[in-house]
């Protein structure tokens, strides 16, 4: 008897209450580990969507800044969403190499490229919540060519308006006589990952620029 | 019957738990510098492509004052011409010198010299330079007054690796959409050639960005200012500085800016 006892009591500790006891320890730790995994990869692919519209917003302001500094005039329509902006026609691109044009000078001093101008336009593409932002150079001869700036993941828009007047959204155009020599525009997008769903997720995403017309009248 | 020692099973897991916490730690932190590294690159290279439109700006208004400069003196020091006897390219022995070969329709050209580049501190590029060309072509003779042409190509040295990251839509390697970056070759030169190579020449560059810009200066003479004006080197043009003079001087100012890339 002294005998059994012996190895009961030393091999023992299985109890159903010590198991159940166990058990849940044991799913706590396991759930709280598959929660933070899944935390965790929530919080990866939200930085990551956030990083790629940043990015996107970043690549999408610089074309802009690089189109306006060298246009002659331009057109800003809120309403369509777009941004048109018309281009020196520089480059002679019917050789083998595209070629930079001597420019003709009048004798009232203007300058001008070639014959005819490029136009660009920048334009706010699909449906929310998958609107894109789309770059047109249509040159002088030859087809249009467009370039989609932006991933489908991101929900972008864009606003341009008079720095001299900028709680107006009404179409404008610039670069003329008289115009405003420059545009502000805003650009922002919505991440995808929000609880919320609140507008200053929006709103937090703004960024602006301003660029200057090199060549307005 | 001799009892049974559970000593022995409770040891040697230690070093095994460690291991596999290690391991996990160590899959998490190269998946975090796997994802952060190429951003970061990305947003370097992005910011050294927008300083260089400064240096190529930073070109362009050092041959406006070498224009200015040339109504008086100290104008285009340094600056090189081509030898067509030896085919290449000398520095200009005198202002004269450089004077008579932009009137022949020829081009001058400047380098900033190493020791003279512009450098930052901080995020982006730490090292800017530019190079500048100056022609006059006969067709800008204008009204009897000489314009000239201003073609000036800023650089940024790129730090780190030899990559372009989201530099297209949607982290797409598509470094033809904006930005193109002159990895291991310059790819101006490779486009449109420049004063020592033909188009399709490639030339190998440690990596770097590249902005080029045009600019065309227009005269002002005395007769569309309101009084005569000497400039003091080196300083801007402005009414403040302008002191009236006995001698007909000409102004610089650029009429029309070009941004190629």
């Amino acid at each position: 008897m002294r005998f059994a006892t012996f190895f009961r009591s030393d091999e023992g500790g299985s109890s159903l209450v010590e198991l159940m006891v166990s058990a849940a320890v044991a799913t706590l730790i396991l759930g709280g580990l598959i929660t933070s995994g899944v935390a965790l990869k929530n919080t990866y692919n939200a930085c990551d969507e956030y990083y790629n519209g940043m990015s996107d917003q970043m690549r999408v302001l610089d074309n802009i800044a690089l189109d306006m500094r060298r246009a002659i005039s331009g057109n800003v329509s809120n309403t369509a969403q777009t941004l048109t902006l018309t281009l020196p026609n520089y480059l002679d691109t019917s050789g083998t190499n595209p070629t930079p044009r001597t420019p003709a000078i009048s004798t009232s001093g203007v300058v001008s490229y070639g014959s005819g101008n490029p136009t660009v336009v920048y334009t706010l593409a699909g449906t929310s919540p998958n609107q894109t932002i789309t770059r047109t150079y249509t040159p002088t001869t030859g087809a249009a060519s467009t370039t989609t700036l932006t991933a489908a993941t991101e929900d972008y828009a864009f606003t341009c308006v008079n720095p001299a007047n900028t709680g107006s959204t009404a179409n404008f155009s610039f670069g003329g006589s008289g115009q405003p020599s420059s545009v502000k525009i805003t650009m922002t997008f919505k991440p995808r990952f929000n609880r919320l769903t609140l507008s200053s997720t929006r709103t937090a995403t703004s960024a602006s620029i301003t660029p200057v017309l090199r060549n307005h009248l | 019957m001799k009892p049974i020692s559970l000593l022995h099973r409770q040891s040697g897991s230690t070093l095994v738990i460690a291991l596999v916490t290690l391991t996990a730690l160590a899959l998490i932190g190269a998946t975090l510098l796997d994802t952060v590294g190429p951003r970061y690159n990305a947003t370097q290279k992005a910011i050294g492509w927008s300083e260089a439109l400064y240096a190529a700006d930073a070109g362009a208004d050092y041959a406006l004052a070498n224009c200015r400069l040339s109504l008086s003196s100290g104008a285009w020091t340094g600056w090189k011409k081509y030898n067509s006897g030896t085919g290449t390219w000398v520095t200009v022995t005198s202002m004269a010198d450089a004077t008579a070969q932009l009137a022949a329709g020829n081009k001058i050209i400047y380098d900033l010299p190493s020791g003279s580049h512009l450098s930052g501190s901080g995020e982006g590029t730490t090292d800017l330079w530019f190079h500048v060309e100056v022609d006059a072509p006969a067709s800008f003779f204008i009204n009897s007054n000489q314009w000239y042409r201003i073609r000036s190509t800023g650089y940024a040295g790129l730090a780190g690796l030899a990559r372009a990251n989201s530099d297209g839509p949607g982290g797409q390697s598509a470094s033809n959409v904006l930005r193109k970056y002159d990895l291991k070759t310059d790819h101006f030169i490779m486009r449109y050639g420049d004063y020592a190579n033909a188009a399709g020449t490639r030339v190998a560059v440690a990596p770097q960005a590249t902005r080029r810009i045009e600019v065309i200066v227009k005269p002002n003479t005395p007769f569309s200012l309101a009084f005569l004006a000497q400039v003091p080197q080196f300083e801007r043009v402005d009414l403040a500085t302008m002191r009236v003079c006995g001698v007909f001087q000409w102004i610089f100012g650029t009429t029309f800016s070009m941004i190629l890339e």
